[in-house]
């Protein structure tokens, strides 16, 4: 073994270890930006129907099982109103997470399927997706003052009769934005994001970049 | 006193260089945030900010060069140690009144002051002063492959620093919406 032979392999093995180095200072970045990605996002919150805040309208409707239904419940009982249809994909795959809410959160929450259209199919879909613990409606008048355009869609109102947030639901995540919503206080989470509060930036200039 | 080679000894020396020289650097060309970044820490009477913000880049600079000279280089590693310990202690006078939002100073996306880059900055001011206990070996002449040894490793220490920061400001809390 000469000095060359020596001389390349050194020189080559460093070139390895800077452009690993290079690499591994990608990835951390990529890790950084991908945790600014799923930072909490909201459901997108429509400034149709009733107002956040606002007393939900009285309904009383009857449910698959023709038991009467009132929304908003009973004071101290709060309702997640969710618009589904048994032909949307994403209200499907929102269904475990359903049950899941309906299981944590029922000491104050009830969850009710909303939808509208004819009677037997629906029937079909509320047995056939093991829906049959949910209340189901069918009320195309429900659906018409929540402003509901697109499925799937959720409202949720507080035990005090209250509109306390509401939007188009596309992820487990947007639809824990509504919880999280109304436990700040906050009508959407996108607000929450955007007011100054008290942990967030103080001045602004250095985003001004 | 320890002896190590020479090469060990001055890619030390050169980390320290890229670090000051590219801290120097992002000061200057992003002078006025960094004056409005240097107010925001509450350290400095507010008519002593403007002159600070325009010395602190100066004396990096001179820093950075200090350090790639043998004359210097005693001087180099003092002050190296001090300014880090000074904007450890700044950065900590913020954490323990609670306001951990401003934002470092540190260049690159940015990132909020936080206890890990005060301990990056006692770890420097450390390494700086070992580096200063250390002596050569020997005074050796140095061939082609030993320059490339020094330019190496103190690349790969600076990227070993720089990954540090970024995984630093990966936890969070993250800097809000920007």
């Amino acid at each position: 073994m000469n000095e060359i032979t020596l001389s390349v392999s050194n020189v080559l093995l460093w070139c390895v270890v800077l452009v690993l180095l290079a690499m591994v200072i990608a990835l951390a970045r990529q890790v950084g930006v991908l945790f600014e990605r799923v930072a909490p996002m909201g459901a997108l919150v429509t400034d149709s129907g009733p107002a956040l805040g606002a007393s939900a309208p009285a309904f009383e409707l009857t449910t698959l099982e023709a038991k009467p239904i009132s929304i908003p419940g009973a004071a101290g009982l709060g309702t997640l109103l969710f618009f589904l249809s048994p032909t949307c994909p994403v209200c499907k795959k929102l269904l475990p997470v359903l049950k899941s809410v309906q299981q944590s959160e029922r000491s104050w929450l009830r969850v009710v399927l909303a939808s509208d259209g004819n009677m037997p199919e629906h029937l079909a879909f509320w047995q056939s997706a093991g829906l049959t613990s949910f209340p189901y409606v069918l009320s195309a008048e429900l659906g018409m003052t929540y402003r509901v355009s697109r499925l799937p869609y959720a409202v949720l109102i507080d035990e005090q009769g209250k509109v306390r947030a509401k939007g188009l639901i596309n992820s487990r995540e947007q639809l824990e934005s509504l919880f999280v919503a109304k436990d700040l206080g906050v009508t959407s989470v996108q607000e929450y994001l955007a007011q100054p509060h008290s942990h967030a930036h103080s001045h602004a200039h250095s985003h001004a970049e | 006193m320890m002896r190590v080679d020479l090469v060990t000894l001055l890619a030390g020396a050169t980390f320290f260089a890229f670090l000051w020289a590219l801290a120097a650097l992002h000061k200057a060309l992003n002078w006025s945030m960094y004056r409005d970044q240097l107010r925001d820490y509450r350290v400095l009477p507010e008519a002593a900010v403007f002159w600070f913000a325009l010395l602190l880049p100066i004396v990096e600079a001179a820093l950075a060069f200090s350090w790639l000279f043998d004359d210097s280089r005693g001087w180099a590693v003092m002050a190296t140690a001090v300014l880090l310990l000074a904007y450890a202690a700044a950065m900590a006078y913020n954490l323990m009144h609670g306001r951990d939002s401003i934002d470092c100073g540190c260049g690159g996306a940015g990132q909020a002051i936080r206890w890990g880059l005060v301990t990056r900055n006692l770890v420097l001011a450390v390494a700086a002063i070992s580096l200063g206990l250390l002596e050569p070996v020997a005074l050796r002449p140095l061939l082609w492959m030993d320059y490339v040894t020094i330019a190496a490793a103190a690349l790969a220490i600076y990227a070993f620093y720089i990954i540090c920061n970024q995984l630093l400001a990966n936890n969070p809390p993250q800097r809000w919406v920007r």
